[in-house]
């Protein structure tokens, strides 16, 4: 910050210790309240910036491992369908699909996206035989970030391409995400079991490709 | 032959006052306190903000400029930007990127008269709060701003009035078109004209959590409640970046009644939503329960928080909130918008953000709820007594806040839990130079009276002593020059970096301030002995501050309005440069001369003003500069026409002379520490009553103390002149 003159040196003057050192001493103090934004032009590149200085990305482009979710998998379904999330193995509530553990995180800005296919069995989801005005069925999602909700979407019906974001601002430390999902709850009479085969349950919901992407941005 | 000695070790400041001690000075200009000695040291003058540069850029087009602030944006001085007005424009200097850009943040405001003070800033933890009296006052936040190129598009996003114009549109509920009779043979999808049709099914069976939703009444079988129906009032507030809540919109409802036979609907309502302005970043919506005379609450219009809105985009909320699930109720007492919207002068204190109300309301002061600095509730204000004139300046010390008045001094204190009290510390002392105030460690609240300068001193809890001093009595003289209509334009500072605190007045009738009074706090302590005031003339203030290292900072004062050609414009700092900013040289700029130190002593009388004197040398104590000149002048007996006396060089007179600078050869030459030296100057008129003398300089010099030898021979003056 220090830019002006303590004591100048003009000619005629006593070559004076004090002279010297008065000068000095304050021109010392300029680095001490330098902000990184009021660094010169181009002052900071590549050459001269540690690993993760500034930002640090981390992701995972087949997250959990093969990028399919594989908490609620439920081996007692048709052969032509996936071995996923059926209202016999789903324990209800909220799923948790894998946690990742983002090591080395200093503080600021962090942007998380989510993004994976899902397919959420929506054929009966009125109900055969209530009456009742029909209700569709949602795949929902949300991130947390060390236990706290930073982003919650209702998610898609049917069988589409879904995408979760959000930002936080956050304090130093390693930080625990968990992405999680869940399916609408059944209803009076959903159909539970493919059509005359008793043994073989209905598939209701699924992930699969799914990817993360995780942005930290120093202040 | 060696006569009487009067010694002074240290040199006093300004003393106009007759009969004048004798170590004080009648005339000291231009000095600062030499931290080795504790003398006075002419090494100081002023150069621009912007060094190194030919231009004036980029303060080519600033004319006078009539206030400044050095806000602090983070800690440790990072993101520290310079606030100031000039022209009627509020400018914000940015320094990116090892750029310098002058910035816009508002044109067209109001430029002070010379009877008004200039803009008055107050820095809270939300942005900087900026009012005149005359403009809406702003909140200014810059941050970010991007580098120098992108900060000219972003800075418009770093100003907005502050506080709430007034009550937000109402919400407009959409018409509620209930949900026909069973058998569900077509449910409605469109009802048009906006109405809605949004069922909230309240049977478990139907959706997940039935019956949690919904508004109004929901069985109508068998047309036994045909009559009956419900009608929901609705209001919105907006919230902004500062937490605060607005006030209300108007109450606006809406009402539907179910068909004969209908069972099993409640409904949500859609509402169109306002937006608010600037600054807004969520909204709160509240509700009534079912005001009509078919429900238990009829008539009973208490709004209820629904929900908040955490955004200031979305225009569409579908409200399904059982009259159960509502949220607390609104404020008892409404917010109100901004009470001031001509504040002049804000402070911050208790927690609570303080206005006053502006010239036509100027003896009321308003205060926000404490932590939401633009949350008015319409019952939070002081009416002052009538007899102390109006608000002249807002300023928070220690426990309480100073309410300086046209003829009074108020304090309020207290808290924003238990309640403000104001009571009056002073009838009799009056400020009308806002930017006069400042705290000074040892002292306490400093500020330019109409009559001189006074200190609040003490405390005002716990039985402490608390006072209000004249700290000028004897410096009255350079007090009554100042133009007594112009007092509200005097600019001050304190800056801890050269423990002074400076205090620039238009003097002699100029409407603008044109010479310093400074106050060196290390003379503090003597202070009974040795007056600590010196002026300062050749520097051009405007109005000053200081940054966070203490740096003087000020704005010139007449910047283009004087129209020579690259005249002196924009900031500059206060410094130990030699010399009295940039002047023009052909198409170049240049430093100017360095400004001129004169110390002249008080006129001395040796005890006994009828006594006639032989004064035969005046020994001043210097510290070794170097080849700066001494030249002695005196005076006897009032006169102002000098006796001139030879001229010394500032060295030791009894040893070789010290290597300087420029001169000395490298190699043979050393560092060689400053020495206290005498330079005894033999004086020479006959005989004088009132004696003292006067050194001038444009050169490094210090002045620590000096002594005179004289003789008497008890010669009386003449006893008077017969009528």
């Amino acid at each position: 910050m220090k830019k002006w003159t303590t004591r100048q040196a003009v000619t005629g003057n006593l070559t004076s210790p004090a002279g010297f050192n008065d000068e000095f001493r304050s021109q010392q103090s300029s680095i001490t309240t330098l902000d990184r934004t009021q660094l010169p032009t181009a002052s900071v590149d590549e050459s001269n910036l540690a690993d993760y200085a500034l930002h640090r990305v981390w992701y995972d482009k087949d997250f959990p491992t093969g990028g399919e979710q594989s908490v609620d998998k439920d081996t007692s379904v048709s052969a032509n369908m996936w071995e996923a999330s059926t209202f016999q193995v789903h324990a209800g509530g909220w799923t948790s699909v894998g946690t990742q553990l983002l090591q080395g995180f200093t503080g600021g800005s962090l942007f998380i996206e989510w993004t994976f296919n899902a397919y959420v069995q929506n054929i009966f989801a009125k109900g055969a035989n209530d009456g009742r005005p029909g209700s569709p069925a949602y795949m929902r999602a949300r991130i947390l970030v060390n236990g706290v909700v930073i982003m919650e979407r209702r998610g898609t019906a049917y069988h589409e391409h879904m995408r979760v974001t959000g930002c936080q601002q956050l304090p130093p430390g390693d930080l625990t995400v968990d992405f999680q999902f869940r399916l609408t709850e059944q209803s009076e009479d959903c159909a539970l079991n493919v059509s005359g085969l008793l043994n073989t349950n209905l598939l209701q919901g699924h992930i699969w490709n799914s990817r993360y992407l995780a942005l930290g941005r120093w202040r | 032959m060696k006569g009487q000695v009067y010694q002074v070790p240290t040199a006093g400041g300004l003393e106009t006052k007759l009969e004048q001690a004798p170590q004080n000075a009648g005339q000291i200009q231009n000095w600062c306190v030499d931290r080795q000695t504790g003398g006075w040291s002419s090494r100081v003058g002023y150069e621009p903000y912007h060094v190194g540069q030919n231009t004036w850029t980029p303060f080519s087009t600033c004319g006078p400029i009539t206030s400044i602030h050095a806000r602090q944006g983070l800690a440790g001085g990072a993101r520290q930007v310079i606030l100031f007005e000039e022209s009627g424009f509020l400018r914000l200097l940015y320094e990116a990127n090892g750029g310098m850009a002058l910035l816009t943040l508002a044109s067209d405001r109001h430029v002070p008269t010379p009877t008004e003070a200039g803009a008055w800033y107050t820095d809270t933890s939300y942005g900087t709060i900026i009012t005149n009296g005359v403009n809406r006052p702003v909140i200014v936040k810059p941050w970010p701003l991007g580098d120098t190129t992108e900060s000219t598009a972003s800075i418009r996003r770093c100003i907005r009035p502050l506080g709430f114009d007034g009550v937000p549109p109402p919400v407009m509920p959409r018409n509620v078109k209930p949900y026909p009779v069973p058998p569900f043979a077509t449910p409605p999808t469109a009802s048009g004209a906006g109405a809605v049709t949004l069922w909230c099914p309240s049977d478990g069976n139907a959706i997940p959590a039935g019956g949690r939703w919904g508004l109004g009444f929901a069985n109508n079988v068998g047309g036994q409640d045909g009559d009956k129906s419900s009608i929901f009032g609705y209001a919105v507030s907006f919230i902004t970046d500062t937490g605060s809540e607005g006030p209300s919109s108007a109450l606006s409802s809406v009402r539907w009644a179910l068909q004969a036979d209908a069972e099993g609907m409640r409904h949500a309502v859609a509402l169109d939503i306002p937006t608010g302005p600037t600054g807004t970043v969520a909204r709160k919506l509240y509700r009534t329960t079912n005001y009509s005379d078919d429900y238990t609450a009829a008539g009973d219009t208490t709004l209820y928080l629904i929900d908040i809105i955490r955004n200031n985009v979305e225009d569409l909320f579908f409200d399904a909130t059982l009259t159960a699930s509502l949220g607390q109720p609104a404020p008892d007492i409404p917010t109100g918008p901004l009470p001031a919207p001509r504040a002049r002068f804000s402070a911050l204190f208790s927690g609570c953000l303080w206005l006053d109300g502006g010239i036509d309301d100027s003896r009321t002061l308003y205060y926000s709820t404490a932590g939401l600095i633009e949350q008015f509730p319409a019952d939070q204000f002081i009416e002052l007594a009538s007899h102390g004139g109006g608000i002249t300046a807002l300023f928070a010390h220690y426990t309480a806040l100073y309410v300086f008045r046209e003829n009074s001094i108020d304090v309020v204190q207290g808290s924003y839990a238990s309640g403000f009290t104001v009571s009056t510390i002073s009838h009799s002392v009056t400020c009308r130079a806002p930017h006069s105030i400042q705290t000074i460690p040892g002292l306490g609240v400093i500020f330019l009276g109409l009559d001189g300068v006074y200190a609040i001193t003490g405390g005002l809890t716990g039985g402490a002593v608390n006072d209000v001093v004249n700290l000028t009595t004897a410096q009255d003289d350079f007090i009554q020059r100042i133009t007594p209509d112009c007092h509200p334009r005097a600019v001050s500072a304190y800056s801890e970096l050269h423990r002074e605190y400076h205090l620039y007045l238009p003097m002699d009738g100029s409407d603008r301030p044109t010479e310093g009074l400074v106050l060196h706090v290390d003379r503090l302590p003597q202070i009974q002995q040795a007056s600590p005031w010196t002026t300062r003339l050749g520097f051009p203030v405007g109005a000053i501050t200081t940054l966070y290292d203490g740096q003087l900072v000020f704005g010139h004062n007449t910047g283009t309005e004087d129209t020579t050609t690259n005249s002196q414009r924009g900031l500059f700092v206060i410094s130990g440069k030699r010399v009295t900013g940039k002047v023009a040289d052909g198409e170049s700029l240049v430093y100017g001369p360095p400004p001129a130190s004169v110390y002249r002593s008080a006129w001395f009388s040796a005890g006994d003003g009828q006594v006639q004197k032989q004064f035969m040398y005046v020994t001043l104590w210097l510290m070794t500069t170097g080849e700066a000149s001494v030249q002695m002048r005196h005076y006897k007996d009032f006169s102002l026409t000098p006796v001139l006396e030879r001229t010394y060089k500032c060295q030791p007179p009894d040893a070789p002379s010290l290597a300087t600078l420029d001169s000395a050869i490298l190699g043979s030459a050393t560092y060689r520490t400053d020495r206290l030296v005498p330079l005894r100057f033999s004086v020479a008129h006959q005989s004088a009553a009132w004696f003292c003398f006067e050194i001038q300089t444009t050169e490094d010099l210090v002045l620590v103390g000096w002594e005179y030898e004289f003789d008497s021979k008890g010669t009386r003056v003449i006893a008077g002149v017969l009528g």
